[in-house]
């Protein structure tokens, strides 16, 4: 069930006013029935999938916490069965045609099939929450949940299932279960937050797909830098409207049920480095990397070996030997790095160019971790600039053009297209280029200007401060100024919108 | 092994790892020092373990608020 979709509205209202109705011991287990109706939407087939990892992660947390089971191979069995679901269901055909190639490169005649099978929704999004749960209890952060229906609706809370964010056991699971009063601030609050994604995906992201969806498929007829400047962007435009819109919907509808997840944007576009960038936009997946693989591969026996190792024997004399220090500090945190950024771009999707796409960012972030001592270097020489407004802007215009750029790795989901766009981008500049973009978007598209810098400007409220100014001035307004927001922005998406048949599905889903 | 002596040995480990001269205190956190962040914490754990030969649980190395809390550690494993 998708969130723009008439029946989601109805569904979700069904749910807000029994849930409310409900005695609070028995909303939880009227949320999983809701959550496993809202799953099996899609496919009834797709609860299999919800069913196995909700099993087996539970059987594997309660086996740690009961010590049935050791906390090593528990967690290493969790990981296995279920990123091991994941592989065959979304990497197996690039598995297998991977291994077809190697094994002709070295001469050997190999035809593994070409398997494609249907990855169920949101798999990658609930196998790496559960997983993440169970880690947590095999670290003792957390304990396992004995109750397995409780554990299930953790696993399947419907708001997050497709989609994410990916949730935190610890954050999560008190607020499903406690006990809970209707607030009628945080039910407002909630539905202006889904009014505000609503707006997000069908005022910007849907318009911007509708003209541009043409171009990915007829790279060749845009050339010139002007016009894959103004595609790359409008792209970037769309994916942050549509996925962050989507975790409005997500966020805002929790809210109203009176459980906050976490935030998984804080205004990435303004970001001032490529690592702050991901510490702004899927702030769960970049958490979730943190905690389960960069830091257990920087503590791994081969890192910390690494790290001693370089830094030779010890001493208390450390300054005599900066650069050394410099190479066992970094050398460790470079080779992880790589290893989760291969990861990260290859979770988004089973091609190369997901690959790509991760080592592109994770390339930048590698930069800046080498040449830090530069850069303190610079910041230490120049504290004025570095401090003014014009040095932040440049840092923000930089950051989104790398960022941009990443996008004809990441949006055509195929090298050659993105050596197509590489090659066009960079050909002589056409004016012809530059009629066509006009063309494809044509003249009333330009009202989708006024949406977008409506948006950011809500962002860079939020940016410069960061605690939910807008609504807390919504509140403030007389009734009647803020009713006429309410009816003129329904009315905007009504009758301008572009929703419907055709523009269901969001960006993020395939993954 | 008292505060004094591992706040000591401590300043030391963070000028290794940030290169630069830090003053410790109870309350300070991660935001309260250029250069320790996600990228860096862990190899801050790993020379403050080398130091003291001390090892954290896991636990503990993401669940750390403060300067604090890690001295509370140190102390703690190494008695």
């Amino acid at each position: 069930m998708v969130f723009t979709t008439l029946e989601f509205i109805l569904f979700f209202a069904a749910v807000f006013v029994v849930y409310w109705a409900l005695p609070s011991r028995a909303r939880w287990g009227m949320l999983l029935a809701a959550s496993w109706f809202f799953y099996a939407w899609a496919s009834p087939y797709y609860l299999i999938f919800l069913g196995v990892t909700t099993g087996v992660t539970y059987l594997v947390a309660v086996g740690i916490d009961t010590k049935r089971i050791s906390r090593t191979w528990g967690g290493v069995g969790a990981a296995v069965i279920t990123i091991g679901m994941l592989v065959v269901f979304k990497y197996l055909e690039f598995l297998f045609a991977n291994v077809n190639w190697l094994m002709g490169a070295v001469g050997v005649h190999a035809s593994l099939p070409a398997v494609k099978l249907l990855l169920p929704i949101g798999l990658s999004f609930y196998v790496f929450q559960s997983l993440g749960y169970c880690i947590d209890v095999q670290r003792e952060i957390v304990p396992a949940e004995r109750n397995f229906f409780k554990h299930a609706l953790f696993v399947s809370y419907f708001p997050q299932i497709l989609q994410g964010p990916i949730g935190d056991y610890g954050r999560l699971a008190p607020q499903l279960f406690e006990k809970k009063s209707f607030n009628y601030e945080q039910a407002v609050f909630g539905i202006q937050r889904v009014a505000w994604g609503f707006f997000k995906k069908v005022m910007i992201a849907n318009i911007i797909a509708d003209r541009i969806n043409p171009v990915w498929s007829a790279v060749g007829d845009y050339p010139g830098f002007i016009c894959w400047s103004a595609i790359l962007v409008l792209y970037a435009i769309q994916l942050y409207a549509d996925f962050s819109g989507y975790m409005d919907i997500a966020c805002g509808c929790s809210q109203m049920l009176g459980i906050r997840l976490d935030e998984n944007f804080q205004c990435p576009y303004f970001a001032k480095s490529i690592a702050d960038f991901w510490r702004r936009w899927h702030i769960t997946l970049g958490a979730w990397f943190k905690n389960y693989v960069f830091y257990p591969l920087l503590r791994s026996g081969a890192l910390t070996k690494l790290r001693k190792r370089l830094k030779g024997t010890r001493t208390r004399s450390r300054q005599a030997q900066p650069s050394r220090n410099w190479l066992a500090n970094t050398m460790p945190t470079v080779l992880a790095l790589f290893v989760v950024w291969f990861l990260i771009g290859l979770w988004h999707g089973a091609d190369w160019s997901y690959v790509a796409y991760g080592l592109f960012h994770g390339a930048f972030i590698i930069i800046a971790v080498v040449l830090a001592p530069l850069y303190d270097g610079f910041h230490t020489r120049f504290p004025t600039l570095v401090a003014s407004k014009f040095y932040a802007l440049f840092q923000m215009v930089r950051t989104f053009a790398i960022v941009t750029m990443g996008y004809a790795i990441f949006k055509p989901a195929d090298l050659a297209t993105t050596g197509e766009i590489l090659r066009q981008m960079f050909s002589a500049i056409d004016g012809g280029g530059v009629y066509q973009i006009q063309y494809t978007l044509h003249h009333s598209f330009i009202k989708v200007f006024a949406w977008i810098a409506l948006m950011f400007a809500v962002d860079a409220v939020h940016y410069t401060k960061p605690n939910g100014t807008i609504r807390a001035w919504l509140r403030r307004v007389p009734l009647p100024v803020r009713w006429t927001i309410y009816v003129a922005g329904l009315w905007l998406m009504v009758f301008y919108g572009e929703y419907g048949s055709g523009f269901e599905q969001f960006e993020y889903f395939k993954f | 092994m008292d505060r004094t002596e591992v706040y000591t040995r401590l300043a030391s480990v963070f000028q290794d790892v940030f290169d630069r001269e830090v003053v410790l205190t109870d309350e300070t956190t991660a935001a309260d020092v250029p250069g320790w962040d996600s990228l860096n914490h862990i190899t801050l754990i790993g020379t403050v373990e080398d130091e003291f030969d001390v090892k954290f649980p896991m636990k503990d190395v993401v669940g750390m608020k403060n300067v604090g809390e890690l001295v509370d550690k140190i102390i703690e494993l190494s008695a």
